[in-house]
């Protein structure tokens, strides 16, 4: 059964979204404050967290690079609606997608089950490549695991289906709305920076080309371009 | 450059202009005059006259050269003595004197003074003085200028006039004081006056100007929804009246950026106090749509929750009515120790339930004029403070006095709770503080702030510090007159 972290101060709301998780078949686990919740992120066996952003104490960002600093774990985030700092901060910092709150447990699961499907091995099309190889950049889709110039990537989850998906059109530019359905699981929207945060942060993690350009480009109008060697 | 400025300049100027001209005649009409005095008559004429004079007044006496004077010319020959006073008591001008002296003294055989002991014994210095109108008006007698200049010549071309208002301590005798050239006005200091006073002009006007444009920018720009912006460094270190202005600018804006900031984050905090029931809502909601749970239970939460929003917006409205200053008008004569008591047997009431009672030191009754209902609510809401954070079975102590020497009611509200960080102690009368201790517990962190706003509505005051032996101490103070200064609201006195 797989293992949710839910971490909110709101210990009215995650005893309601934790009786709807289980309902939906997740096994929940509920900590209400940030420094436990922390810990026991690190503790290790779960899934993925549900990370409150708004929390006293210990405020949700600082649970998130806590929990950054040693583990890659899906985090999905609960933000306050039309707070794009937090969002942002939030997504730079390694989540992997969030929600507005408050929202729907409908909306909750089906990004919960959006992550989730990401981490199951690749589908059954390409079951039989070992890895996908573009220049000096190498990935392992059923392991997840990816290296740059032979040097391990550390990357969220999030950032692995996107790089996934970009290697795979290596040479060709990939649209928002196919990197946001493919790697994120969920429609493109306007005004949603998620994507263009995400491959920020992936930019920074794989540094530049010996031309002092990124591997990955923006092609205007169309999207982003992982360049071909 | 403003208009400002160019006003400023051009009045400055003007008024520099018209004191350089005035003071400039007036020494210019000064000197004139006292070159004339100190003229001393030179001419062959001259030391004929004196030593006839000289001898009039050594054989003849006073009375002799009295009358010898009478039919002197304008000029006359003085005879004055050690004293400086002419034998006849005639206006004699000190610096003709000095003069005269100091040409005995160097010229002891000059002709123009002689030194002459008269028929009464003192000893009397001779002169003529060198007065207009000069031998050119009058006919028949050579000039006796023997030094006389263009300038001199100038002088006596003029029409005779009388004397003016101008003219110092000296002989009687017609003047010519316009008609002539400006002797002896100098141009270069003239212009060199000219320039300096419009130097001066020039900054006069952009030392007034300048602050005023600064602080013009700074108004623009707080216009313009700046709040960060600060007139002071552009006016620097001035101590005048326009720095202070700007001092006072600054200060405005900086009570008006923490106003904003302040309503800034309570929007941002009521937005979130009220999300979080609505996200209970959903969730909720969510579940039964889903029909995964005890429906009856459920709905309690959802009915819960919309109380929970009622009472936040209340509240707020509360807080909000209170800040505004919806005082004025419903005012009532209020006695403090009905109020207390009321509320204290209302708390017992409620902490009997938990085995727990009120102690109340009632010192002494008041009455102040105010709102009851607010009032009320300020100190109901302190007591439940400390009923929700004292820990069971334990009391809470209200003690009551008056302070007739400040005129001041005093309420102090003590628990034996957990009491608060020191440094929380100052925030928690602020909207939607909680404590770190009460993160569990039930409210959204109004009650505090309300009775804050309600009792500083009132001219009070209050403050919490924790208690030695445990617990929190939460004090009201009331002052039972109230003078208009003290109203947060009215206007503060001149």
């Amino acid at each position: 059964m797989t293992r949710i972290l839910l971490i909110d101060d709101d210990a009215k709301l995650t005893a309601l979204l934790g009786d709807y998780l289980v309902a939906e078949g997740f096994a929940v686990h509920i900590e209400n404050d940030g420094p436990r919740g922390a810990s026991e992120a690190l503790a290790g066996g779960y899934a993925m967290a549900v990370l409150d952003v708004m929390m006293p104490q210990l405020n949700g960002l600082e649970v998130l690079r806590r929990i950054r600093s040693q583990s890659t774990l899906p985090v999905l985030m609960l933000t306050a609606r039309g707070d794009d700092v937090d969002r942002i901060t939030g997504l730079e910092l390694g989540a992997d997608d969030y929600v507005p709150k408050p929202c729907t447990p409908r909306e909750l699961v089906a990004r919960i089950r959006a992550i989730l499907r990401r981490l199951q091995p690749a589908a059954d099309a390409h079951a039989g490549e070992a890895s996908l190889v573009s220049g000096g950049l190498t990935m392992w889709p059923h392991q997840r695991r990816a290296e740059w110039l032979g040097e391990p990537l550390a990357l969220t989850s999030t950032e692995f289906s996107l790089l996934e998906v970009l290697l795979r059109h290596v040479g060709r530019p990939v649209s928002k709305q196919d990197l946001s359905s493919r790697a994120l699981g969920r429609p493109h929207t306007r005004h949603d920076r998620s994507i263009d945060v995400h491959l920020s942060s992936i930019r920074r993690k794989l540094g530049n080309l010996t031309d002092g350009r990124s591997i990955i480009q923006a092609v205007h109008r169309q999207g982003y371009q992982l360049l071909k060697e | 450059v403003g208009r400002l400025f160019w006003k400023f300049f051009a009045f400055v100027w003007l008024a520099q202009f018209g004191g350089i001209v005035a003071i400039g005649s007036a020494f210019w009409l000064t000197q004139r005059h006292n070159e004339s005095a100190l003229d001393i008559e030179s001419g062959p004429g001259a030391g004929m006259r004196i030593d006839a004079a000289a001898g009039i007044l050594k054989y003849g006496g006073i009375d002799a050269f009295k009358a010898w004077s009478e039919h002197e010319p304008p000029n006359p020959v003085f005879a004055v003595d050690n004293s400086g006073i002419d034998v006849l008591q005639r206006p004699v001008a000190p610096s003709l004197i000095v003069h005269a002296r100091q040409l005995s003294a160097n010229e002891p055989r000059s002709h123009q003074v002689t030194e002459v002991q008269g028929a009464d014994g003192h000893r009397y210095l001779l002169f003529a003085a060198a007065h207009e109108p000069r031998a050119g008006d009058q006919p028949g007698r050579p000039p006796l200028d023997s030094g006389g200049g263009a300038p001199q010549d100038g002088r006596r071309q003029g029409p005779p006039r009388p004397p003016g208002p101008l003219e110092m301590a000296g002989p009687p005798g017609p003047r010519d004081l316009f008609g002539g050239r400006f002797r002896g006005l100098p141009l270069l200091p003239t212009l060199s006056t000219l320039i300096a006073s419009l130097l001066t002009a020039m900054l006069l006007a952009w030392y007034v100007a300048k602050p005023i444009r600064s602080l013009r920018t700074a108004f623009n720009g707080v216009a313009g929804g700046d709040l960060g912006l600060r007139v002071m460094p552009l006016i620097g270190t001035r101590q005048d009246e326009l720095a202070d202005l700007g001092r006072d600018f600054d200060r405005m804006t900086e009570r008006l950026q923490a106003a904003m900031e302040g309503q800034r984050r309570l929007l941002h905090d009521v937005s979130h106090e009220v999300r979080s029931p609505l996200a209970r809502l959903q969730a909720a909601v969510g579940l039964l749509r889903r029909k995964y749970v005890n429906e009856e239970q459920t709905v309690e939460r959802i009915e819960e929750e919309i109380v929970r929003i009622d009472r936040l917006v209340g509240d707020l409205l509360k807080l909000s009515r209170i800040e505004a200053g919806e005082m004025a008008g419903i005012e009532e004569e209020v006695d403090l120790h009905e109020l207390v008591s009321e509320i204290v047997a209302d708390a017992n009431f409620e902490a009997e339930g938990s085995g727990r009672s009120i102690i109340w030191n009632n010192g002494a009754s008041a009455v102040l004029r105010g709102r009851p209902d607010i009032l009320r609510v300020a100190v109901e809401n302190i007591v439940r403070n400390a009923l929700k954070h004292a820990p069971k079975s334990r009391d809470i102590t209200i003690e009551t006095s008056v302070d007739s020497a400040r005129a001041v009611y005093s309420i102090q509200v003590l628990d034996s709770g957990p009491g608060v960080a020191p440094e929380e102690l100052a925030k928690m009368f602020t909207p939607f503080f909680r404590s770190a201790q009460a993160a569990g517990t039930d409210g959204y962190g109004l009650g505090l702030a309300i009775a804050r706003r309600s009792i500083e509505a009132h001219g009070g005051s209050i403050a919490a510090v924790n208690r030695k032996e445990g617990g929190l101490s939460v004090a009201i103070e009331l002052p039972l007159s109230r003078t208009a200064a003290s109203a947060p609201h009215t206007r503060p006195s001149a």
